[in-house]
């Protein structure tokens, strides 16, 4: 169909893709026990989050999965205001960033009221059910 | 590097919603006007690079249908590094012509964003960082990124939102004089601050909006530039740096580190010991006002904290000490993904000929200017100083 000078396509395309996590499902076992993991190389000491399964460092090195405290400081967050269209029906999250315990770093979503944030704040990253999937979520520490 | 290697034409189509054109009609109005600035034709082009990210348009195979319009058959590459997609094209034909594989080269971006709806873009934008543990669970989105930096410096910096619209003044009011820009109008600390949050702190005048737009540069060795034309724009070096793809591996959220490491880089190829003192012109990578005022300080010409300052005190016009973006910036002169590294290189070239409107001419003294190109949220970070040798 043209309409004003636009072409409009007649061919749809859905991408929905199929991701391998077979080397990291010990993270999602974690995360329905309760439990927030991630990987350590055995030879250099490197603690890594998002876990990954070889040590870039050390080349190979050995790995083993480590449980996370959870506990951390709020380092920065967002409210965000405009969604993706993915995430129409989510209602309105914060996205904020954590220095956990261990040393690394996690990317989540904070359940806090905007207005109770305060960077430098103690937080704690959980594993949560959501929508018949495991995820995990920042929480306030009073 | 070899040979050192000079900008010796120009193209740059208008940018904005550009429904009038498709990409490879697009991609010609900077072709065309850059062939015809340096009086080369397509035979004497040995390699031609196109930046594009694509996806909301439906050619996957840009350099080629690009090529094919526009009558290049040499060897040709399409380059990706998100918002720097621009400068890495331009790092692959300068590196052939300094290799002394091409004698003439071609590095031009494209992008045709509106071939897309808003959401469309907003989904496909908000993935690029790490999909997997960043987007499929939490949902960012583009100016998310740009944002959690900005909560980050204001809380560190003890600025405020009202700072940060500074810079988005200053855009439009370049903008404003740039036939070639997306938004021609001024605006004010108020329409600034009363307008819609995206992600908070970052505001839709924080924003560089989205963007069609064609930018091109045609490239050649020393020697031959003398031959080609009067006014070669060389460039003296380039750095890059790639940082983390996960937000969380980084430890600075009020800077850019892969820019501050790509500056060095930089700095160090063309010997510039102060960058405070040694050029004319700053491009910045103003996606963000924010991002904007890290660049200043990423770059070496604030110190952190201080870039704030250098907006309120009109430092960063085009007749202050450290002008920057006086073509309007990303922010009012549009960002068209893959072409803003190559509209940047454009602006550059014209300001040191001597060839840009009045009213945002910079004076032109030391000969020397500085581009700045972030991909993402300092994902890819290009800076190349370039100089007319004067």
């Amino acid at each position: 169909m043209i309409k004003d000078g636009i072409f409009f396509d007649r061919r749809t395309l859905e991408l929905r893709y199929q991701m391998p996590v077979k080397n990291i499902e010990p993270f999602f076992k974690g995360l329905e026990e309760g439990k927030i993991r991630a990987t350590k190389c055995k030879t250099c000491g490197s603690i890594y989050f998002p876990p990954q399964i070889h040590c870039p460092r050390c080349n190979p090195g050995i790995m083993e999965w480590i449980d996370l405290d959870g506990d951390g400081k709020l380092e920065t967050f967002s409210s965000i205001e405009i969604a993706p269209t993915s995430f129409q029906n989510e209602g309105k999250y914060i996205v904020a960033i954590g220095l956990l315990k261990e040393g690394v770093r996690a990317l989540a979503w904070i359940d806090a009221k905007e207005s109770d944030l305060r960077i430098g704040k103690r937080i704690r990253l959980v594993a949560r059910k959501k929508d018949d999937a495991f995820t995990y979520v920042f929480n306030l520490v009073e | 590097m070899g040979n050192k290697v000079a900008i010796v034409g120009i193209g740059h189509s208008v940018f904005g919603k550009r429904n009038d054109v498709s990409i490879n009609e697009l991609a010609w109005e900077s072709i065309s006007v850059a062939l015809n600035d340096s009086g080369l034709t397509q035979k004497d082009i040995d390699f031609y690079t196109v930046g594009n990210y694509g996806l909301w348009s439906e050619e996957i195979l840009t350099a080629v249908t690009v090529g094919e319009y526009a009558g290049l058959k040499c060897g040709s590459l399409k380059t990706e590094a998100a918002c720097a997609s621009g400068s890495a094209a331009l790092k692959i034909a300068m590196d052939s012509v300094a290799s002394g594989n091409s004698r003439i080269a071609l590095a031009m971006g494209v992008e045709k964003m509106y071939n897309s709806p808003n959401s469309t873009i907003i989904e496909l934008i908000g993935r690029a960082g790490n999909y997997f543990w960043e987007f499929e669970n939490f949902g960012l989105t583009f100016p998310a990124y740009y944002a959690l930096h900005a909560t980050r410096y204001l809380n560190d910096f003890n600025a405020r939102e009202e700072d940060l619209c500074e810079a988005s003044i200053k855009s439009h009011h370049y903008g404003a004089m740039n036939k070639y820009a997306q938004f021609h109008k001024e605006i004010t600390l108020s329409d600034c601050m009363n307008s819609k949050y995206v992600a908070k702190p970052l505001k839709i005048f924080d924003s560089s909006p989205i963007t069609d737009g064609s930018a091109a540069v045609i490239l050649a060795g020393e020697e031959e530039a003398r031959k080609i034309t009067d006014t070669p724009i060389y460039i003296e070096s380039q750095g890059s740096a790639t940082g983390s793809a996960y937000l969380g591996k980084r430890d600075d959220f009020a800077g850019l580190e892969a820019s501050r490491r790509a500056a060095e880089i930089a700095y160090k190829g063309a010997g510039i010991n102060d960058p405070t003192s040694q050029f004319d012109l700053f491009e910045v990578h103003d996606c963000f006002s924010i991002a904007e005022v890290m660049a200043y300080e990423d770059l070496g010409i604030a110190r952190r904290g201080e870039g704030i300052k250098l907006l309120k005190e009109h430092q960063t016009y085009h007749d202050g000490k450290f002008p920057s973006n006086p073509d309007g910036g990303l922010k009012a002169k549009g960002h068209p993904i893959g072409a803003t590294g190559i509209s940047q290189a454009v602006e550059i070239t014209k300001q040191l000929r001597g060839e840009a409107d009045p009213g945002r001419q910079v004076q032109v003294r030391k000969g020397r200017a500085l581009q700045h190109n972030v991909g993402g949220t300092g994902h890819y970070a290009y800076v190349t100083v370039y100089s007319r040798r004067n």
